[in-house]
């Protein structure tokens, strides 16, 4: 290999054999972008390989690079990029290429997947139309010809009734269907290399491990290199042969997965690693929780249903809840997309109305209660969503944000809520210089310490997050699940913590309740959930995440499939 | 679609019904009596009671809308006080040139605007793209009447090219009846051209950032497949909107250029009814006019649910 970049530590594994062929050649591959007059450097000095049959992971945080880096080996890039640096594929320069050199190039011998299946495809057309399209753009192939290909291609991607779905809009297919079928379109002319883009990110993590399963055996079907970039350790642990590790447009390090896991040269992988939550691996935990006292949140029976839009009928989005969350505690919802786990924090919050049990705060029957006292009740429900960005008010300094509820209250003003606003800021460890700032000097980790700080200014009794880390990059989630934490144990407020990710779960949680289609599934404390299963549908959940360890994985995996089979 | 078209069909009655009110409304409470107009300044008062009853219009106002109502219904419109004919046969007579100025207007404005939207989008930020919003721009600016009086100085009375005014009919000869049309329609649908150039590039630029048009382009599909198999069809639903709604504006728009051009369209017999306190024909004309509107819309609805299979399924 080529790694005279002495500045780039470069740590590089023995190279993979699998035949040893090289797909793709990457050197000195540099990507910039245009800002108001200035050249912004995305990627620099990228060199790595890639061989036949391999998959080769690309990780790395938000802003490192990986993407951009990858869509320039397609000439995908926006047009306010330039890109320097040779590539070659199967030996030949690509690097060079015209417009239309790169177009041909395209879908033919480099393919990709994207992140969000439902938005991928084209909502006007058929998806076999689509398929037949990306097929017929290359081969010179009659009508019916393309359209036995893309039957087989429906099936090659395991879907289970490809003629149905040649003929099916993508609104009318899931999220794990829509990916299929853009796999499927992008594997329709053998290419030589495939790139998988954050391709499970946006799904959930059943249909994650089978789309994973699926990436694996094409693998071996059709002996095309996959580059497969990913910030998901757990993604990298299952499926890739080697790891290509990237920070702040820079390769850190590069070496086979099992030599990333178990044995990484570079501190930022090793920062990188530990970070990662894990599920499982944290030990047993005492807690002790005082349930003499009335429960700070109280839901009983409680249903909700969407009303009836246009021609859909009513849908039923929660059925006979009941949960109990006592002072001190942190009771984890977990579910999978659809599951109802969003909307019961909702109507916690009062946001959306019950059709029938009750929900109760402090004792207070939120749907009795007239205005004036709903407005008291509130004031004791601090709430964190996920998107930090669009929960802070662009135009209002950070300082303003915080002190708005206290403002609102008629608890403070003027200098007294200044000092307040800093201890704040003090509390959720940010410089109290950040008091004057606005949200988009921030990053995404500091802006939801800010909306927690904001959250938590009253004082209140109970907190609602809902999936408060899923937008921030692993390293800065390890920051806030332990600050939440440690707020949690000093402040001693309920929490209901609605999250996707059971690794995060594992990390915080007392009590697990599960959610299924709106119902509750299995309830209890974390051991008993997270180690010690009852229900079948939460043992899939649980071995359905890939744990970021390659043994482990593939014991988990082996389990996975096993019982699947029975 | 049976089921769709169906139930659009239905959801017009209650709009016709409430259009219908309107207009009767509208015409009955302002002031100015017809009779008084149609006898002149001479008459008695007696005469103009009299020619009151006879038309009918000393009923109660309630009795009247029900009456006219069960005539709309009956297709019949009443007759005109002045022309000696039926209304009917008076919009027969003068939907022609309007007809024509409309389409013809809508023709040039679509097929000049959209190539443009899409040229526009397709180099955003570029000379070309900001020369297309700028002219664009003068184009929404410029009220029709005035841009019809610049091309009738310009190409009728400087270069004597086209007739400044006038309207012959289509027996006279296809060059002949189409001469006439020209400036009006160039006037009335500049502005029309101006705005769908705006919502095309818009309408196509918000398209061009969608994932799956990112997926087409990882396909291969050459960039003219992108913009038109892709982007412009699903661009083409806020743009047919906006068409379709233009319509009202060209009908609007008639009024003032016809009476510009002096073409015997239904512009000018609106407002030669309103001048003639002509009630039966402005009612009836106004109706049919809002009927032409609820039904290109239709037509729009319809075609959404061929482009666009999410509404068809729903």
């Amino acid at each position: 290999m080529n790694m005279d970049k002495s500045e780039t530590q470069v740590i590089d594994a023995a190279p993979f054999q699998q035949d040893g062929e090289l797909a793709l050649e990457v050197r000195d591959l540099s990507v910039e972008f245009e800002s108001n007059g200035e050249w912004i450097q995305a990627a620099t000095d990228l060199n790595y390989d890639v061989y036949k049959g391999e998959i080769l992971a690309i990780v790395g945080e938000s802003g490192s690079g990986k993407s951009s880096s990858a869509m320039a080996l397609l000439g995908l890039l926006p047009e306010n990029c330039r890109t320097s640096g040779s590539i070659k594929l199967n030996g030949e320069e690509i690097g060079n290429l015209d417009a239309g050199g790169l177009r041909r190039l395209r879908g033919k011998r480099i393919a990709v997947v994207f992140q969000e299946p439902m938005t991928a495809l084209d909502p006007l057309y058929t998806v076999g139309k689509q398929i037949i399209e990306a097929i017929t753009v290359h081969n010179n192939m009659s009508k019916s010809a393309a359209r036995e290909r893309a039957l087989e291609l429906l099936e090659i991607v395991g879907l289970p009734n490809p003629e149905k779905t040649f003929a099916s809009y993508p609104h009318q297919l899931s999220g794990g269907q829509c990916q299929r079928v853009v796999i499927a379109q992008a594997i329709s002319c053998d290419p030589d290399v495939l790139i998988a883009d954050e391709a499970t990110t946006a799904l959930d993590v059943t249909v994650q491990a089978e789309i994973l399963d699926l990436l694996r055996n094409l693998r071996h079907r059709l002996h095309s290199a996959i580059l497969l970039i990913t910030h998901d350790m757990g993604v990298v642990a299952d499926l890739a042969d080697r790891v290509v590790v990237m920070r702040s447009g820079r390769i850190v390090e590069i070496g086979s997965t099992q030599q990333i896991f178990a044995n990484a040269q570079q501190p930022y992988t090793q920062e990188l690693l530990s970070a990662v939550p894990r599920l499982g691996a944290t030990t047993v935990r005492e807690h002790v929780v005082n349930r003499e006292d009335a429960p700070s949140l109280s839901m009983k029976n409680v249903t909700i249903d969407y009303p009836k839009q246009g021609n859909s009928p009513v849908f039923r989005a929660v059925e006979d809840f009941s949960l109990d969350i006592h002072a001190g505690e942190l009771v984890a919802l977990v579910g999978e997309s659809g599951s109802g786990k969003t909307t019961i924090g909702r109507a916690v919050m009062g946001l959306v109305p019950i059709a029938s049990g009750e929900v109760s705060v402090l004792g207070h029957d939120l749907w009795k209660l007239k205005k004036a006292a709903l407005r008291d009740v509130r004031r004791q429900i601090g709430i964190v969503f996920q998107d930090p960005t669009s929960s802070l008010d662009p135009r209002m300094k950070i300082g303003e944000s915080i002190g708005e509820p206290l403002k609102v209250a008629g608890v403070a003003k003027g200098r007294r809520l200044d000092s307040m606003v800093e201890d704040l800021l003090e509390q959720v460890e940010l410089p109290r210089a950040f008091f004057g700032r606005y949200p988009n000097e921030l990053s995404g980790g500091q802006k939801q310490r800010v909306v927690i700080a904001r959250a938590l200014a009253l004082s209140p009794k109970l907190l609602v997050a809902d999936e408060p880390t899923s937008a921030l990059d692993v390293s800065v989630q390890a920051r806030f699940l332990e600050l939440l934490l440690q707020l949690q144990q000093n402040l001693q407020f309920a929490c209901l913590f609605i999250s996707h990710d059971l690794a995060v779960v594992d990390l915080l949680a007392h009590r697990v309740v599960v959610l299924r289609n709106g119902k509750l599934v299995e309830e209890g404390p974390r051991d008993a959930v997270l180690r010690n299963a009852k229900e079948p549908y939460t043992q899939r959940l649980i071995s359905a995440v890939p744990l970021p360890d390659p043994e482990a994985q593939r014991i988990n995996r082996e389990r996975r499939v096993a019982s699947l089979r029975t | 679609m049976v089921k769709f078209l169906a139930r659009r069909l239905l959801s017009t009655i209650p709009i016709l019904l409430v259009v219908l009110t309107v207009v009767f409304l509208i015409i009955h409470l302002t002031p100015g009596s017809p009779a008084a107009v149609i006898l002149g300044d001479n008459a008695t008062d007696d005469q103009i009671s009299n020619l009151n009853h006879q038309l009918g219009l000393d009923a109660p106002l309630y009795q009247q809308y029900f009456l006219w109502i069960a005539d709309v219904f009956r297709g019949n419109l009443g007759a005109s006080y002045f022309l000696g004919q039926s209304v009917t046969s008076a919009i027969i007579s003068h939907i022609g040139p309007t007809f024509a100025i409309a389409m013809l207007a809508e023709i040039i404005a679509v097929t000049i605007a959209i190539p443009l939207g899409i040229y526009a989008a397709s180099r955003r930020g570029t000379v070309s793209d900001v020369s297309i919003m700028g002219v664009s721009l003068l184009g929404m600016s410029i009220p029709s009447f005035l841009l019809g009086l610049f091309l009738a100085l310009i190409f009728g009375v400087n270069l004597g090219w086209l007739p400044v005014a006038g309207y012959e009919p289509l027996s006279s000869g296809v060059w002949n009846w189409f001469q006439y049309l020209i400036l009006a329609s160039v006037a009335l649908g500049s502005m029309q051209a101006a705005l769908f150039v705006r919502m095309t590039r818009s309408s196509m630029l918000d398209v061009l950032r969608k994932d799956y048009i990112r997926t087409v382009r990882a396909k291969g599909v050459k960039e003219r497949g992108v913009i038109y198999l892709h982007a412009l069809r699903n661009a083409s639903l806020p743009i047919l909107t906006v068409v379709g709604q233009s319509v009202g504006g060209l009908i609007t728009g008639a009024v003032v250029t016809e009476t510009i051009f002096n073409i015997p369209g239904l512009g000018q017999l609106i407002v030669d009814s309103i001048q003639r306190r002509d009630l039966p024909v402005i009612q009836g004309t106004v109706l049919f006019i809002t009927f032409a509107f609820i039904f290109v819309n239709l037509i729009v609805d319809v075609l959404y649910g061929v482009l666009d299979p999410r509404v068809r399924l729903k």
